[in-house]
């Protein structure tokens, strides 16, 4: 590892936060808070970068520095000059306290541990990092390398914006750096505790709930981050996006929302697999509530929310189905006599999963969250998303399906757990019901 | 009250989790090079760091772009898995060729080059051109 890489990897999500700024005037609400808005902007960023990516790979124009800079520059400058700024933000008054401190030190802790390579994830190796390596070297997504027969293990399936990042950031240095990629984490990790913390502001939660609570929630996703080995894999981005799609669930649903989902959901797509229906599940809840709200079908939402997802997931799916890179064994028939395998194995992922402290059994809270009113928009997506990884469990063709849902769903239940906590919190507190049934204001909780 | 009784409690348990997990992977860190068990992959333990010794020096030797056929020892008790896993590490850090398993039926037909790690390959079709740390390189000749 050297200095350069290091610099290379921590500039990315920088340079992308700041191309994702120049879309401020749809990302930003008012009321949001700056770390919110760095979230978002980072979010959008990287869905302009991925579409960029893909647009060169369409055209058959190898990836290179100096293209890639002049693509950022031109599309930064043109945002700048055509695209209307953003909100000035409220005077939140929000300080600094003790949560905020100890998800500092969790986000340090794992990024200095991480930086050693130790708790590097193991598809890391296997696929998200040889990908990115191979992306890098070949300068765009090398299609017939992951169609090889033999390549199957690389999940060639898979939406490609995790190795597109490795790649940029091997570019922007002139070098692959494994141990260095893994800062990419490490963001990633920094932006889910941003925006857990502004859903919890957002939520209305007092004070020692919204300091207790990052605290909590830092703690837990931490122990579980270097404990199960997650640097270098792409379950913090899904586990970002979801709690980045607080706030504006939080909301009364508004354009500004509309915007927001969709670049969060665009990128859990462009992230991974269970990405793409975490994306559907989004846009069809902020839709349906737009829809509710309005009393008509919400053309206008519809197509703001839809666009940037399809833009994401249609090339994917063009170029998986057009180069056979859709595995067999990702579905099949459900097949309902696998209960009672599914849930002993889910149950003693629960129990025996160490590095969770327990705190596993969380990503079942969204099912006591579709009660309270106010979290169920958020309830209904994170229980959807829930219901469909135990869909993989009860139709995906397997020899083994003890072994296969303990090897993964400590993983997927962790895309869940952080956002889950945050909002039994604020249901916990009697923060679920909408302002005007309580009667005071919660949109802006300050100190 | 109770309530944020309760979720200090919570706090308190899961920071002590995390410094659990902390402190495990600092003493795992510290102690990798006698890493044995239940954690062998992970960067910088033995059997990887085996591996990208022997496949490193191959590296040098093969041209980018090839396909490359891989052999390790077969898998034992202790380390379930040890064959396909040393696979995908050979194939991690071959990232320009295509690393395909010695077993593979395409092997025999589009590897132009073998690499054997921790064992040899006997087999006339192909000739060995470099002494590997623990193992060999081999170039596959077709008749």
């Amino acid at each position: 590892m050297n200095g350069g890489a290091l610099l290379a990897a921590a500039a990315l999500p920088v340079i992308l936060g700041l191309l994702g700024g120049r879309l401020a005037a749809g990302l930003a609400a008012p009321g949001d808070g700056a770390l919110y808005r760095a979230t978002v902007y980072v979010l959008g960023g990287a869905v302009v970068l991925h579409l960029v990516l893909t647009l060169l790979d369409f055209a058959g124009i190898p990836w290179s520095p100096l293209l890639l800079a002049a693509i950022g520059a031109a599309l930064y400058l043109l945002g700048w000059r055509f695209l209307p700024r953003g909100p000035e933000r409220a005077d939140l008054a929000v300080g600094f306290g003790w949560g905020d401190g100890v998800a500092l030190c969790v986000v340090a802790a794992f990024t200095a541990i991480a930086l050693t390579g130790w708790i590097t994830f193991g598809d890391f190796v296997f696929h998200w990092g040889l990908k990115g390596e191979r992306f890098y070297l070949m300068r765009g997504v090398d299609y017939a390398y992951l169609a090889r027969g033999w390549n199957w293990v690389l999940h060639p399936d898979y939406p490609n914006l995790l190795p597109e990042m490795y790649a940029t950031a091997a570019l922007l240095r002139g070098g692959f750096d494994a141990p260095a990629m893994v800062l990419e984490t490490c963001a990633f990790a920094a932006l889910t505790l941003a925006a857990v913390r502004e859903g919890l502001r957002q939520g209305g939660a007092d004070r020692f709930t919204r300091q207790t609570g990052l605290a909590l929630i830092a703690l837990v996703a931490g122990a579980f981050g270097i404990g199960y080995v997650t640097a270098g894999g792409a379950d913090w981005m899904l586990a970002l996006a979801l709690a980045a799609a607080m706030p504006p669930l939080l909301r009364p649903p508004d354009r500004t929302g509309d915007f927001q989902i969709a670049a969060i959901a665009a990128f859990a797509a462009a992230a991974k697999i269970e990405g793409v229906p975490l994306a559907a599940f989004l846009i069809l809840a902020q839709w349906a509530r737009r829809a509710w709200s309005e009393r008509r079908p919400a053309i206008g939402a519809a197509l703001r929310l839809g666009l940037p997802v399809a833009a994401v997931v249609l090339p994917w799916l063009g170029r998986a189905v057009h180069h056979h890179l859709l595995l067999p064994s990702n579905a099949g028939t459900v097949e309902m006599a696998r209960a009672r395998v599914v849930l002993a194995a889910v149950v003693e992922s629960i129990r025996d999963t160490g590095a969770w402290h327990g705190f596993l059994v969380a990503a079942f809270l969204p099912l006591l969250l579709l009660l309270p009113r106010r979290t169920r928009p958020f309830a209904i997506v994170a229980a959807l998303q829930l219901a469909f990884d135990l869909y993989i469990y009860f139709s995906a063709p397997m020899n083994d399906l003890r072994y296969f849902v303990l090897s993964n769903f400590a993983r997927l239940g962790f895309q869940l757990v952080p956002a889950s906590l945050a909002m039994a919190l604020l249901a916990r507190d009697g923060l679920a019901d909408p302002p005007a049934q309580r009667g005071v204001e919660t949109t802006i909780a300050r100190v | 009250m109770l309530k944020r009784l309760a979720l200090g409690l919570l706090t308190a348990w899961a920071a002590a989790g995390f410094l659990y997990e902390v402190n495990a992977a600092v003493a795992g860190y510290d102690g990798r090079a006698d890493a044995i068990g239940g954690v062998p992959w992970r960067l910088g333990a033995p059997e990887p760091v085996a591996v990208e010794r022997c496949v490193g020096a191959a590296r040098e030797t093969i041209p980018p772009g090839s396909a490359v056929a891989f052999t390790s020892p077969g898998d034992d008790p202790d380390h379930p898995d040890a064959a396909f896993k040393r696979w995908r590490w050979a194939a991690y850090l071959l990232p320009e060729d295509d690393v395909l398993q010695a077993s593979d039926p395409s092997a025999a037909r589009l590897a132009g080059y073998a690499i054997a790690c921790g064992t040899a390959i006997h087999d006339p079709r192909v000739e060995p051109i470099q002494r590997l740390p623990d193992g060999w390189l081999y170039r596959v000749t077709r008749p």
